[in-house]
């Protein structure tokens, strides 16, 4: 990273950063998974003639490619801006049929993305290694420059220049002596590219308003009125225009960018500035959004939208002085105008030159933001759109010019316009729609052909529209045919194939093809000449995406203008396929049928959502948590409130005590007439005693509130208790994302790998919904690449072996996540040899890890434990996937950190199965609290087996080890005190009792009994970790605070079998 | 290495101090009286309940829970060396933040807090031998007393790699 690539490093750009940092993570995975679908698809068609690609794969990957130079660029992280640019040409390349996708090609785009992760990481620590790119750079430069796809960079060229002579045209009207009329004499047709009347230059004038919506009104209504002109009649600009490039050759270096000439007010009144620069972004939002949403579902009203964002964002550049963004809004504004006015919608390549269009205006904000407005790179954005302009079929003026002067222009220019179909209005038995090829299979064709369709088949329905009275089109239909039969069974066609070679006239050709094919496919094999155009269907639809994915039609004409001004949108195909007839994509046409109707309705609001930082929920987490502890602490108060008062009713009491008082003062008044001075003294006291008494009777009232306000206390505690157990539920689940995407992340290892190995495998991924914690998930993915490199490297047989054994060739590897009960299971499954037990064996007792007295006794499983061990590796060379060694015991230690637990369970020949069982959460762990030596700990309930008593004659010494025979396996006794190095006695030492209670821990083969004083129960802790104020303790899985307040440690239940089984061989030495 | 840092950061505290003063926090341990900066405590409590924990040396007495925040403990006497001492009344736990951990450590009392200027501070003298001192910065002469300026950063740098 240099320094350069970060412009101020303020609050904003760190927010922006965050978004960019997320954002890009979903957009190269996406790219990464569709790299491998590109794959799969490179090794079908390796064989095909001239295969092309599916196109919405390639746009799609195209659109991330984009939208990740779009991010990058607007935080002026050059590098990574650079290289998806790259990237970015590649597919463009590609979905043009320029560039041919090879094994190659995708290998190299692999690798362009990794480095675009690499670099994408680095921004995250900015002072790490600087990651090289420059030599994918260079590679995809190579591949792009040997394909001949820079071709597009030549024609780019010739756009510029012929755009140049347009813009010198602008330039003349621009020119203040000139009056309107004259203008509109002199440049006429030419208008529509630079469409500016020259009131809209005049409104710099009225530049101190920083209120343009007055006239954006305006022009919305002269829009409103030029959408209602039939298309057939406008002025068809393009004969004039097609005289410019010859004369803009002799044109100046300065040509090249269709802006010069333009310049922004020198001083800019910075009081606007602010106001234009929110405006401008908000508005900007809101297009990228429409745009965005209209590639979904294209609408006419969405098209409207964007012409009035267009036009407003002009609107306020303009009122402070932006000329040149004005002007290059201006461009996109006549862009939509044309598509509105041909009752067209964008299709994906003219949505991403508008796209391309809003992040050069957005970056111009940046830099304006910056208070330093830079406009160097809207030349190329403006010759994008220029000349996807004209590439839409006909182009309305956008000048008001008089109705006299267009109808006499049209009839100065007869068949005005050579791009235009629709204006051959000279055949007088078609209407002014149907020469052009319609976008969607006729209906009634499509139910005829799908009420016949087996069911659950995928078919591509099409319609082949010839040529007008075309010679011998009844071969070329014949031809068709043939070319179909070998993609697939042609279950029906119109003409039937019998039929087709006797046709003399013939509009069109239907079929229904059963195959499996992609569409583009089947597409690029229709390439022939003398087709007007073709519609192809994909059936059952497909509904992601929309429109564009199950349909294409395209359209073929005279050579357009669009050919010669080099238009990004021409196809590469279509000019070697027929000569002077070119084939492109339609610009869309407006929808026909009623399945064309856009799913309005359907749309779903997508779940809003908020970005947090985890730190945040973690602060949640951690109150929550405390939260816990209170309310716990509320219930041992209420038990203790309730036990105070369940004593013996004192009211009775006290009632009988206040009855023989009275009986004793009373009985002495009438028995005695003449009472002793004594007696009479001790009547007077006793008297005294009951009216205390009564006093006393009187504040023992109470009594029975308190019991009522207890027992009311502890109503409010179960209410708390609720509360609390959602609250920490609710954070728990906001910290939880579903396992998906980590799982996606190892169809790439998993293809790299049979790569490097030549086996051949695939990956079934199941439970991909399961949700985990965040945290987990961020730890999870190191084991896990352990766990699936050891099953593909030494779990899966190569082809030739597994073909022998009568499995099948391809081997599978399972990644399944569950929900257990408070657990999460992750499951790597692979059908492949099987652990081989006598060969770790071998190895273990080689490394001196089992004595061989021990290897006779182990069981199978025992002996599988052994693969934790580190250093013990069963490859017999190592390779460069797997087999160094260090693996395993990473995944053990990893796990255990986790707080999980992993079993193995392994059948010879039929595959290996690794469960690895995880808390639900990081934070808070389902615990065993037991007591040993007067204090208290906690013992992940994970690892915990078994809970059995012993009585002291259970329990044997074998070489002065403690063991205990708990049914018939015989377990090492391990105590505490002699595992801990403990500094200093317990404080609250309690006297031995007769009955030991051993806690079974760890897994079969590694089993340790811990012996305990007591077991309190279960308990879910929150974890609090030690090292955080001191460092990590051997021993210790971290600490947590007890109802009480008191600190409890929670044991590392992995690290005491690791110390225990460490002090035997130790002490067995 | 942790060591070079160390003058520097306590010469930028002692100007924000002001112009040559300094604010400390003073403390009795056996017979001596030391000083720490008052910007490095953080608060002063009683002695309580501390959870013993293992695998750490004697002078780490344990754990506690201040605030629902689990911070370890140690006992100053014990780190320099001194006879071990039964809690008395005046026992406190001073935490302190060091290096953005935050840790207790037990003095006898807690004086007073009280402003000194730097030249009262003297260089410690080099016979002062023991295993105190390199974690002292320097003597404060007081009127009738001596104060040891303690290094509180120096103190805990080697609890920061040390495990087991």
């Amino acid at each position: 990273m240099s320094a350069t690539d970060q412009p101020g490093k303020d609050e904003f750009y760190e927010s922006l950063l965050g978004d960019f940092l997320d954002e890009s993570a979903q957009l190269l995975d996406r790219l990464n998974e569709n790299l491998l679908k590109l794959d799969e698809w490179t090794q079908v068609s390796e064989n095909l003639p001239e295969p092309r690609c599916h196109e919405d794969l390639l746009n799609d990957m195209f659109r991330a490619a984009h939208s990740l130079k779009g991010l990058s660029a607007m935080l002026g992280l050059q590098e990574i801006n650079h290289l998806t640019h790259k990237v970015e040409n590649v597919f463009d390349a590609a979905r043009k049929g320029a560039l041919r996708v090879t094994r190659e090609v995708v290998n190299l785009l692999f690798e362009a993305v990794d480095r675009l992760a690499a670099l994408i990481e680095a921004l995250k620590e900015p002072n790490g290694e600087p990651v090289e790119y420059e030599g994918v750079l260079a590679k995809i430069h190579q591949v792009l420059k040997a394909s001949g796809a820079d071709r597009a960079q030549s024609t780019q060229a010739d756009a510029e220049r012929a755009l140049a002579a347009i813009e010198r045209g602008l330039q003349a009207l621009d020119e203040p002596t000139h009056s309107p009329a004259e203008a509109d004499a002199a440049l006429g047709p030419v208008v529509p590219v630079g469409g500016q009347p020259p009131s809209g230059f005049a409104a710099r004038l009225k530049a101190a308003s920083p209120h343009p919506p007055a006239q954006g009104s305006r022009i919305e209504a002269d829009f409103s009125k030029q959408g209602e002109q039939p298309a057939g009649t406008q002025a068809a600009p393009s004969g004039c225009l097609r005289e410019q490039p010859v004369a803009a050759t002799t044109g100046g270096a300065e040509l090249s960018d269709p802006l010069a000439g333009i310049d922004d007010e020198a001083a800019l009144p910075a009081k606007y500035i602010g106001i234009f620069i929110d405006e401008a972004t908000e508005t900007l939002d809101q297009l990228t959004e429409l745009l965005l949403a209209n590639e979904r579902v294209g609408q006419k009203e969405t098209v409207e939208q964007l012409m009035v964002l267009a036009h407003k964002w002009k609107g306020s550049a303009a009122s402070v002085g932006l000329h040149r963004a004005a002007k290059l809004a201006h461009l996109m504004e006549d862009v939509l105008q044309g598509l509105l006015a041909q009752h067209a919608l964008p299709n994906p390549w003219l949505t991403d030159t508008l796209l391309r269009t809003t992040d050069a205006l957005r970056q111009f904000v940046e830099t304006l933001r910056q208070g330093q407005p830079r406009t160097d790179h809207f030349g190329p954005v403006a010759c994008e759109l220029l000349a996807v302009q004209q590439a839409i079929p006909s182009q309305p003026s956008i000048l008001p010019t008089p109705p006299e002067a267009r109808k006499a222009e049209a009839q100065a220019q007869p068949s005005a316009d050579p791009v235009c179909p629709l204006a051959d209005s000279g055949t007088g038995n078609l209407s002014s729609f149907s020469c052009q090829v319609p976008p969607i299979v006729s209906p009634d064709w499509r139910q005829k052909v799908v009420a016949k369709l087996p069911e659950g088949a995928r078919a591509i329905v099409g319609e082949v529209y010839f040529e007008k009275e075309l010679p011998l089109v009844g071969l070329k239909g014949r031809l068709i045919y043939e070319k179909l039969c070998r993609l697939g069974e042609v279950c029906q066609c119109d003409p039937p194939p019998d039929r087709l070679e006797d046709a003399e006239q013939l509009e069109k050709f239907s079929f229904a093809l059963l195959t499996e094919q992609p569409l583009a496919l089947v597409e690029n094999q229709l390439e022939i000449a003398g087709i007007r155009g073709k519609v192809l269907e994909i059936w059952p639809p497909q509904s992601s995406l929309g429109t564009p994915e199950g349909s294409a039609a395209s359209l073929c004409g005279p050579a357009s203008l669009a050919e010669q001004l080099g238009s990004a949108a021409q196809s590469s195909g279509s000019a070697e396929a027929a000569g002077a007839s070119s084939s492109r994509r339609s610009a869309g046409v407006p929808p026909a049928g009623p399945s064309a109707e856009p799913p309005s309705g359907e749309a779903t609001r997508p779940a809003e959502t908020l970005r947090v930082d985890i730190e945040r929920l973690d602060e949640l987490m951690n109150l929550a948590g405390q939260l816990v502890l209170n309310k716990a602490r509320f219930t041992r108060i209420g038990e203790s409130l309730k036990g105070l008062l369940s004593a013996r009713n004192p009211l009775q009491i006290f009632e009988r005590i206040s009855a023989a008082l009275e009986a004793i003062s009373q009985s002495s008044y009438r028995e005695d007439k003449e009472p002793h001075k004594e007696l009479q003294a001790l009547r007077a006291t006793v008297r005294r005693i009951h009216q205390e008494v009564v006093e006393l009777g009187k504040e023992l009232q109470v009594l029975p509130r308190a019991r009522q306000a207890v027992y009311e206390f502890q109503e409010a505690v179960h209410q708390l208790d609720r509360v609390t157990d959602g609250l920490q539920q609710t954070v728990m689940q906001t910290r939880m994302v579903p396992i998906g995407p980590l799982f996606a992340r190892f169809k790439r290892v998993v293809r790299d790998i049979t790569r490097l190995n030549g086996k051949s495998a695939r990956l079934v991924i199941i439970g991909e919904k399961t949700e985990l914690d965040k945290r987990m998930i961020d730890e999870l993915g190191d084991p896990l690449i352990h766990l699936v490199r050891n099953a593909l490297d030494h779990g899966i047989e190569p082809p030739e072996v597994r073909e022998s054994l009568g499995k099948p060739r391809q081997g599978t590897v399972t990644l399944e996540a569950f929900h257990r009960g408070n657990s999460i299971v992750i499951r790597v499954s692979d059908d492949g040899r099987g652990l081989d037990a006598e060969k770790i064996l071998k190895k273990a007792m080689e490394k001196g890890l089992v004595s061989p007295a021990d290897a006779e006794k182990m069981s199978r499983q025992e002996i599988y434990q052994l693969i934790w061990q580190p250093g013990l590796s069963t490859a017999e060379k190592v390779t460069e996937i797997s087999g160094r060694g260090m693996g395993m015991d990473i995944v053990w230690a990893k796990i255990s950190e986790l707080n999980g637990s992993v079993e193995i369970d392994s059948t010879p020949g039929l595959g290996t199965t690794m469960t690895i069982k995880l808390p639900l959460t990081l934070a808070i762990l389902p615990s065993l609290m037991i007591q040993i030596d007067g204090e208290t700990f906690a013992l992940p309930i994970e690892a915990v087996g078994e809970i059995v008593h012993l009585k002291g004659s259970d329990m044997y010494t074998i070489q002065g080890r403690w063991v205990a025979r708990v049914r018939n396996t015989v377990i090492s006794v391990v105590h505490l005190r002699d595992l801990f190095r403990w500094n200093q006695p317990s404080a609250n030492q309690t006297g031995k009792s007769e009955q030991t209670t051993l806690v079974i821990l760890g897994d079969t083969g590694r089993q340790i009994g811990l012996a305990v004083d007591g077991v309190l129960g279960e308990e879910d802790v929150v974890i609090k970790s030690i090292s955080e104020n001191y460092h990590n303790v051997p021993g210790l899985a971290g600490a947590s605070i007890l109802g009480d307040g008191r600190v409890a440690l929670i044991l590392d239940v992995s690290a005491l079998v690791e110390m225990a089984s460490g002090r035997h061989s130790a002490s067995s030495c | 290495m942790p060591t070079l840092v160390q003058e520097p950061v306590l010469a930028e505290a002692r100007q924000r101090e002001g112009a040559g003063s300094l604010q400390l926090v003073s403390f009795r341990l056996g017979q001596e009286e030391y000083g720490i900066e008052i910007t490095k405590v953080q608060e002063i409590i009683l002695m309580g309940e501390i959870t013993r924990l293992p695998q750490t040396p004697a002078y780490i007495k344990g754990l506690i829970n201040l605030r629902s925040t689990v911070i370890p403990i140690m006992d100053l006497r014990l780190r320099f060396g001194l006879p071990p001492q039964e809690p008395t009344e005046e026992t406190r736990i001073m935490v302190v933040n060091v290096r953005g951990k935050t840790i207790g450590i037990i003095v006898d009392a807690v004086s007073e807090v009280l402003r000194i200027s730097k030249d009262q501070i003297a260089p410690p003298p080099p016979t002062v031998a023991g295993l105190g001192r390199e974690y002292l910065t320097g003597l404060v002469k007081l009127e009738n007393r001596l104060l040891i300026l303690l290094d509180i950063e120096k103190l805990f740098a080697g609890e920061q790699s040390t495990t087991g």
